[in-house]
């Protein structure tokens, strides 16, 4: 089967996936002293008090946006259990909607990805240039 | 970002997009009189509450146009221009960005895996009615 990659155009989410893993690819190659973001305080704390883990520091969220993107890259939908429980309420919400609407799920959905993955990528690239300062390389 | 098709692969959501597509695609093909399809009931045999209840698909025809279009906007996107529905936390604050992620990865493979079960499904029935 021909692969479907050829066919997706710049607004894709196959892009926007894309998109994300070079910006991932980018900070990787940045940041060769991934210990200089211990104890940098993350900016967006916000982010991290949602979740349970500790991720208060840019070093945190240097590895969960690598995490994001393995799992984009591979794509394996399983989740972890603090993940599932945070979700499972507003799942059970929508799961009619995949018998009676789909089209309206798939349209929820394909923009909350797009969205969030935006939001990522940019995250990636402030995280970066936060580096960047750190290390004092001026551009 | 790699391509593959490999068989540890198979629950990815790319793989599930290919999976829709070429579902798609194939209906595409096959379906040269898209009318013959007019009046013909939904096939419900997976999911029998959503008989008459489902939007748009009070036929075969209907399921038809919306599985083109549903392709289509995963090829060319949908309007980004209306604010970004927030997915709430069990507190109502918004969710960290990672569980959104998860949450709508899940959810667009959980989707694609049943449209593209419909679409083989109309592929079939299609060549039924024409005698195939």
């Amino acid at each position: 089967m021909q692969s479907a990659e050829a066919k997706f155009n710049r607004n894709s989410l196959l892009l926007a996936l894309r998109l994300y893993s070079s910006a991932v690819r980018d900070m990787e190659q940045t940041i060769l002293l991934p210990s200089l973001l211990r104890d940098v305080p993350s900016e967006e704390v916000w982010d991290c008090e949602a979740a349970e883990e500790a991720c208060g520091d840019l070093y945190g969220y240097y590895l969960m946006l690598k995490a994001i993107r393995n799992t984009a890259e591979s794509g394996l939908v399983s989740m972890d259990d603090r993940k599932a429980k945070n979700n499972a309420a507003l799942i059970k919400t929508l799961e009619p909607l995949l018998d009676t609407d789909p089209e309206a799920l798939f349209r929820f959905h394909l923009k909350g990805l797009f969205s969030v993955m935006s939001d990522l990528t940019k995250k990636t690239q402030s995280l970066t240039e936060k580096y960047m300062d750190i290390i004092g390389v001026t551009n | 970002m790699q391509i593959t098709d490999s068989s540890n692969q198979k629950h990815s959501l790319l793989t599930a997009m290919n999976r829709f597509v070429g579902a798609v695609d194939n209906m595409d093909r096959t379906v040269m009189v898209p009318s013959l399809l007019r009046d013909v009931p939904p096939d419900h045999g997976d999911d029998p509450k959503a008989e008459g209840t489902a939007r748009g698909a009070a036929d075969m025809y209907g399921s038809y146009v919306l599985l083109k279009s549903i392709r289509n906007d995963m090829e060319w996107g949908v309007p980004q221009g209306e604010g970004r529905r927030k997915v709430g936390g069990a507190d109502g604050e918004e969710a960290d960005l990672e569980t959104q992620f998860h949450f709508h990865l899940n959810g667009l493979h959980a989707v694609l895996s049943k449209l593209t079960r419909k679409a083989n499904t109309l592929t079939n029935r299609y060549k039924e009615e024409i005698g195939c």
